[in-house]
């Protein structure tokens, strides 16, 4: 595929909206559905995710040349896995209250594919610089969606938002199925499928679970097809 | 397939994993003791949390149904605080109830709560449900026997969160035992 040679703007803000890594990429959705039951939790873990984004596409960027394709997903999986622990114990040591308020967030963060995923579709094939502003953005990206969705669950599910009591119940009692896997699922397909029609409006297509993202695209059959729809 | 083909990456897959392994033997000899202090002083610090009255704690063990339990006395004859845990929604629910030597309960703390956020989790809040509700337990006494009402008993569950409230009002029960081992039923 012929790369358009973006700007390093472009490259950054790519992430937050046009491919927003949850609603455009639909990667990372297993962490999204699991946190997103309150705004709070949506801000730590995005700010958790976005720092070992950034720090592993730099670190793969950086050996790009040196890792055989081969060997780039063990290779690309042990580096990820040893950012996030080397991390862990950091925090661990030097910042018990984050890490008490980020608590089983911290390590979850190895297996959001949103890291993985970027790793192979961009921090492989670009400079570290380019890497860096692309791990910020779609780290914001994600940020922004888990809040937007952690917000949108904890109102209708919880009447509070950030802890705040909005809605005390005593006249709408809140939805507690909001704050349910059931009510996960719902509000993540209903948010997918407004920035599919904000998409398509704009002459885009609409999100799918295409090949880019995906890490598995070298040895899976459905590549030839063209993805997995 | 020749000979480089395989030990070419296969030598830079086992570099970067060294490599990596290295860091993290390094950065693990850095901050194990510190992190290990941090517990340390962090359980202390609950404990005080759950029996205001004492000043420091010795650690005690009691044989109990077959099962060895490890507690903390009060070094200044304050009470007891045990350590208990029962199965919940997302895991084991570990709680410190805090005990006095009349048998009382003075304060009750989740250590381990993996419960569903919103739900479940408020058992373990700082805010003013999480402290009214764990309320409910302060007071009791080692002669009773705590259930949640679908059980029979008087405590009141969070709505939403039955297996979460039971797993905590289990908890508090078992440290009611303990008690009633370590004292000798005295009470």
């Amino acid at each position: 595929m012929a790369k358009q040679q973006k700007s390093l703007g472009q490259i950054f803000t790519a992430g937050i909206i046009k491919e927003n890594p949850v609603l455009r990429l639909v990667l990372g959705t297993c962490p999204t559905l699991a946190v997103t039951t309150m705004a709070m939790n949506g801000l730590g873990m995005g700010a958790a995710a976005t720092v070992v984004l950034v720090g592993s596409n730099l670190v793969i960027s950086l050996l790009r040349k040196v890792i055989p394709d081969k060997i780039h997903i063990p290779a690309y999986i042990t580096i990820i896995a040893g950012f996030v622990t080397l991390i862990q114990m950091f925090v661990k040591a030097y910042a018990p209250a984050l890490d008490a308020s980020l608590g089983i967030y911290l390590p979850l963060i190895v297996v959001n594919c949103i890291i993985l995923g970027r790793a192979e579709s961009f921090a492989s094939k670009n400079g570290p610089l380019a890497s860096v502003l692309d791990g910020l953005g779609m780290g914001i990206g994600f940020t922004i969606t888990l809040i937007l969705m952690g917000g949108i669950r904890e109102l209708i599910g919880n009447g509070t938002i950030f802890g705040l009591v909005v809605n005390s119940g005593s006249v709408i009692p809140p939805m507690l199925i909001f704050i349910l896997p059931p009510g996960g699922f719902f509000v993540f397909g209903m948010l997918v499928a407004l920035a599919n029609k904000i998409a398509v409006k704009k002459g885009k297509e609409p999100a799918k679970l295409g090949c880019g993202g995906c890490p598995m695209h070298d040895s899976c059959s459905k590549a030839a097809e063209g993805g997995c729809e | 397939m020749s000979a480089k083909k395989i030990i070419g990456p296969t030598a830079i897959l086992t570099v970067i994993v060294l490599v990596v392994t290295a860091l993290l033997v390094l950065v693990n000899g850095m901050t194990a003791d510190k992190i290990a202090a941090l517990k340390a002083a962090n359980d202390e610090a609950s404990k005080k949390e759950v029996l205001a009255d004492a000043d420091g704690f010795e650690e005690k063990t009691i044989e109990l149904d077959g099962t060895t339990y490890t507690y903390a006395e009060a070094t200044n004859g304050a009470g007891y605080v045990f350590t208990t845990s029962y199965k919940g929604y997302g895991g084991a629910v570990e709680c410190m109830t805090g005990i006095t030597t009349d048998g009382t309960v003075t304060g009750v703390k989740l250590t381990d709560c993996n419960e569903t956020p919103g739900l479940g989790a408020k058992a373990a809040g700082t805010d003013d449900f999480g402290v009214s509700w764990r309320g409910q337990f302060v007071g009791r006494a080692a002669g009773e026997e705590l259930k949640v009402s679908k059980d029979g008993g008087d405590i009141n569950a969070i709505a939403g969160a039955t297996i979460t409230s039971r797993a905590v009002t289990n908890s508090v029960d078992k440290a009611l035992e303990i008690y009633n081992a370590v004292t000798g039923g005295a009470n």
